[in-house]
Order: structure tokens, then sequence, then C-alpha cells
């Protein structure tokens, strides 16, 4: 049976075009946001709390995006309880340039990449012809 | 930032409240201000109830949750030091990202301009040069400004006003002190340099004798050019740095960790004297950083920019002195294995001999009841022919003519076979002592070659169905004994 090939490894500026791009559609908080990338990544890409949070807080410093505040609470709660906070993240004009320039120099750089490699075997496109 | 409130199904667990005391260990840690304390520290909180709860979903019970998700946030000096990082004004990249942000923004810069390494400009504008990047997307990609020959100090300030949506603030009064006005140029004879050996150029083109020197320092909202010195003056602050995993010793084959003494925090303070600008300390004479080891912390006064490279060195002493434990741990874990093979194989070989002296000890025994049998047989052959050779004894049903000839036929075979008979006694005799002091020697042996039973309850109950005497059972319920001691 053939090895699979190695999950590709997350490096910092990856890690923060997933974060972007997981915000660019709908605001989002730090634990939504972990899920979601392992989420569509099928679990390949995990982008844990140790790293999410830092890099959040650098994105947060550079104006990258704009975060709000909302109170969490249980269903069951007293009205008056007091809930606990919850930090919303969303892209700001400067992350969405950011996001943008960050897509081009991706698929630049994949394009450049591609380049360079051969052409699929006739076999593995009949296979999924 | 706005603060809004909505109602959504939470799972919170309370009881204790592992995750408060968690964050109340490692919030004062991170050592940034306390307004961005309390908000990294609800961010946490939030996160860690929220997984929490997902994990208890899944059937872990809330005291195994809890621990994952705290374990999750992996070792909590190694974290704080991840959020200063992100937190810290880099200066000596900041004008590296300055440089950037313009590239990104693509606007070009009459003489000033910023292209890459292999991308051609396409064409020129302002009769100068074009803005054109290929960022690497593994964040490593170089930018190369061009158009710096000629180029004055105002110029290039200038155009960071121009290019970046993030006003400007020079302090040419400071800069006055290391030779540097509008109007200097910058001097230097390449017109293209990757950004960041452009701004190691300037700062080793504008040191004075002193050591001062052109820094730069951004936040989102302002661009700053001054001397290191005034930076470093204005950013100076206290603040722990967490020694503890350098001073202690790691837990190795169970032994807890050894309490860290003050001569361990010494140690390691010296050393980040040794490492981070050396002749800035106050202890050697001085004026920029000072410091005290409390526990297994350094309490240090000292600018920003030296926080950093101190926790930077902290990490690389962490990293070195992980891999040196982990390298100890692999060499006593290969010095256990190599043990219990030896044990291992000692135990082999002393089952072995244990069985062997075992079989041994089976034939003695046997070799104890035959010679016991033939001497009971001596016995009971002597007593017969001593009692039936007796002038008076008769038998009862026997006439006096047949006890005469009785008592004649056996006063005979006592004086015959008796002497022969107690010639053998005597031999049987001294064959069963040696063979009893033989097993004796050989069951001290056994006992102390193995704790394991000598013989088996089974063993010993085969041995009793054969016959076996008083004194060999005796003998097998002292063995026994001995196993059970």
């Amino acid at each position: 049976m053939a090895t699979p090939p190695p999950t590709p490894r997350l490096g910092p500026s990856h890690a923060e075009l997933l974060v972007l791009a997981t915000i660019a559609d709908a605001p989002s908080y730090g634990y939504a946001i972990s899920r979601a990338i392992a989420a569509k990544s099928e679990g390949d890409f995990t982008l844990g709390p140790a790293k999410l949070y830092p890099l959040l807080a650098k994105l947060e410093k550079q104006g990258l995006v704009t975060t709000s505040w909302e109170e969490v609470k249980s269903d069951t709660a007293d009205d008056n309880a007091k809930g606990r906070r919850r930090k919303w993240y969303s892209l700001s004009p400067k992350g969405t340039k950011r996001l943008e320039q960050h897509i081009d120099a991706h698929r630049r750089f994949t394009a450049l990449v591609d380049a360079f490699l051969p052409e699929p075997s006739r076999s593995s496109r009949g296979a999924t012809a | 930032m706005t603060e809004t409130t909505r109602t959504k199904t939470d799972i919170r667990p309370s009881t204790q409240d592992p995750i408060s005391r968690w964050l109340d260990i490692f919030i004062p840690m991170t050592g940034l201000p306390r307004a961005r304390q309390t908000e990294i520290r609800a961010e946490l909180d939030d996160h860690l109830r929220a997984r929490t709860a997902d994990l208890m979903i899944t059937g872990q019970p809330e005291p195994e949750a809890v621990q994952q998700a705290v374990n999750e946030l992996g070792e909590t000096a190694h974290l704080a030091r991840q959020f200063r990082t992100a937190l810290k004004p880099k200066r000596n990249t900041l004008m590296h990202t300055a440089f950037i942000a313009a590239a990104g923004a693509a606007i070009t810069l009459g003489a000033f301009s910023l292209t890459s390494h292999n991308a051609a400009a396409p064409g020129h504008l302002h009769g100068a040069h074009t803005t054109e990047q290929v960022t690497d997307p593994s964040g490593q990609g170089a930018h190369i400004i061009t158009g710096l020959r000629g180029q004055t100090f105002g110029g290039l300030f200038d155009s960071f006003s121009e290019f970046t949506d993030v006003p400007v603030l020079v302090y040419w009064d400071r800069l006055e002190k290391v030779g540097i006005d509008r109007d200097t140029e910058l001097g230097l004879d390449v017109d293209a340099l990757p950004s960041h050996l452009l701004y190691r150029a300037l700062r080793e083109r504008t040191e004075s004798i002193d050591g001062d020197t052109l820094a730069v320092e951004d936040t989102p909202d302002l661009i700053e050019f001054s001397l290191q010195s005034h930076f470093d003056r204005r950013s100076v602050e206290i603040r722990p740095h967490d020694i503890g995993d350098l001073v202690y010793e790691d837990k190795v084959q169970g032994q807890d960790g050894r309490r860290a003494t003050e001569a361990d925090g010494l140690g390691i303070l010296r050393s980040i004297m040794d490492l981070v600008e050396s002749e800035s300390w106050k202890e050697r004479g001085g004026d920029l950083i000072s410091a005290r080891v409390v526990g297994t912390s350094l309490i240090i006064e000292a600018p920003e920019r030296i926080h950093s490279r101190i926790d930077e060195v902290i990490e690389m002493m962490d990293a070195e002195v992980q891999r040196y434990r982990e390298a100890r741990q692999r060499a006593h874990a290969q010095a256990a294995e190599a043990a219990a093979a030896r044990a291992a194989e000692s135990a082999r070989q002393r089952a072995e001999a244990a069985e062997s002296l075992r079989t041994e000890l089976d034939k003695q025994v046997h070799t104890i009841v035959m010679l016991e049998a033939r001497k009971r047989s001596a016995q009971d052959l002597i007593n017969e022919i001593r009692t039936l050779s007796q002038p008076f004894n008769r038998i009862e049903g026997e006439n006096d003519e047949q006890a005469k000839a009785r008592r004649a036929e056996y006063k005979e075979r006592r004086d015959t076979e008796i002497p022969g008979l107690l010639i053998e006694l005597d031999r049987i005799n001294l064959e069963l002592e040696d063979a009893l002091a033989y097993r004796a020697t050989t069951r001290d042996r056994l006992i102390g070659l193995t704790t394991q039973p000598i013989l088996s309850n089974e063993q010993i109950t085969q041995r009793q169905q054969q016959g076996m005497t008083d004194t060999d059972q005796g003998q097998l319920g002292s063995v026994r004994n001995s196993d059970a001691d």
C-alpha cells in the first residue's frame, strides 16, 4: 500500500492567511475559528490555541482585524446572572487588503511552482474522468 | 470595540473552577499591561469553557475535559512569551515592515521604490521606478528597496508619509545628535538593498561613539524615527521573567524535581547578562538594565526591546535545557532497559539453576525414602530374629517341639544373620546421614537462589502418597516454611 503524502506544515504566513480567510465571510471568535480551520481542512490543519490566540492578538495590534465583545449566557441562566465574555473578530479594511495580497501572492507563488511541475499522468487523469 | 449581549447555550463547568485558578496563575506571567491582561483572560476563559463543554459532550468527565483543554494551551511560560512576542513593538524590523506595507500599497514613490528579487519592474512612473513585489507565502519574502543612491533621510522619511495611512513623526532634534538632519544623504554607495539590510546599514551609518543610533518604532497609529536611547528610556518597565523551567530539575524516574536555589537563579541571570547587552546592566557598570532574582523569577527593569531579547534568550535556554533533559531521559530509559535485560537474563539463569536443584532435590528425597525403607526393613528383621530366638518365647498354637525347633532355627539365624544385618544397618545409617546432609545443602542453595516455592503443594502431596517417612515430611515442611518466610 502506498504511503500517504505527509500533511503540509502550517507556517506562520499560512496561518495568518487561513485566519484572515476564515473571518472574511463572517465575524467569528477564537474557538470557532480554530474549529472552522480544522473542519475545512478535514483535520489536516490544526491551529491550536497556543498559536491562534497570540496570532489573533498580533493581527489586532496590526489593525488587520477589528474586535467586539459579547456576553454569552446559558439558556437556563438567570436574566441577572453575569455570563462570560466572548471576543469576536472581523476583518478590517486593512485586513481585507492584506488578505487580498496574501491570496494574490499565494496564487502567483503556486502558479510559479506549478510551471516547474510535470503534467499529471494520463492514468491519474483517467482515474478521475 | 463594542459590547453586545446574546443568549447562547452554554455548558459552564463551575465546580471548584480550575479554569479560573489556572488563569490566576497564567495571566500575570504575560507581563502585559493590565487592560490587555483582562482581555486575554476573558478570551482564554471563553475558549477553555467552550472547549471543556465540547469535550464533555463527547463523554469525557469534567475534570479530565478541563485538564485536556488546559493542556492544549501548552506550557504556560511559553504561551506567555508567545503573547508578549505577538504584542511587542518590533523595533528592529519596523522599517522592514513599513517597506512591506508600502509595497502592499503599490504606490510609486518618486526616487524611492520597492521591487521584488526576481520580478522585473514592468514600467516607470515619474521618471523613476515602479513598485512591484512577490511575497513568498512562507513569510520569508525579501523586499528590495531601490533608488537609494543620492536619497536623503528627509526624503526617505517623507516617503513613508506618502505611502502609508499612518502618520510619521521624526525627532530631528534628537537625530541631530548623531549627525542626521533632513538633508543628510543616506550615504549608501548602492542603489538597491533588501529592506532589512538597508535598516542595518542606516543604523551602522548613524551609530555614535557611545553606541546610540537611529531607531524606528511603529504602532498601528504612528511611525516614529528617533534615537535608540530615546525609545529605550520611554519604554523602561519592570517585568518578571519566569525561569522556573530552567532552574528546576524535571522529573526523572519518578523523582520529584529538587527545589531551586538562589544560586541557580543567579547563574541564569549571569548567563543572560553575558548574552544581552552585557555592558548595559547596572551590576556591570551600565545604566540601562537592573535585575533581581526572586524565587524562580527574574525581576528586570529594562526597555521593552531588552525584555524581548531576554525572552528570546530564555526561550533558547528552555529549548536547550529541554533537549538536554530529553537526552538524559533517553539515557536513563536506555540504562533502565539494559538493567531490565540484565535482570531478566539473571532471573532466567537463576530459574534454570533452581530447576536443576529442584530435580536434584527430588532425586535426593527419593534416595532418602529408599534408604529409610531399607533401614526399617533391616531393623524389623533384626527385631524378629531376636524376638523369636528368646528361650521362653512361644507363639500361640505352637507345641513344645515346634517351639524348640523354631528357637534353634532363630538362634542360628541370630548368630549368622544379625552381625551382617547390623553392619548393613550401620552402612544404611551412614548413607542416610550423607543423603540428609546433601539434601540440606541442596535445599539451602535453592532457598538462596529463588523465592519461588521449592516444592509445590502437589509435589509435597505426591511425596506423602509415595510413603515418605515422618522425617522426610518434617524436612519438606521446614522447606515449605522457609519459603513462606
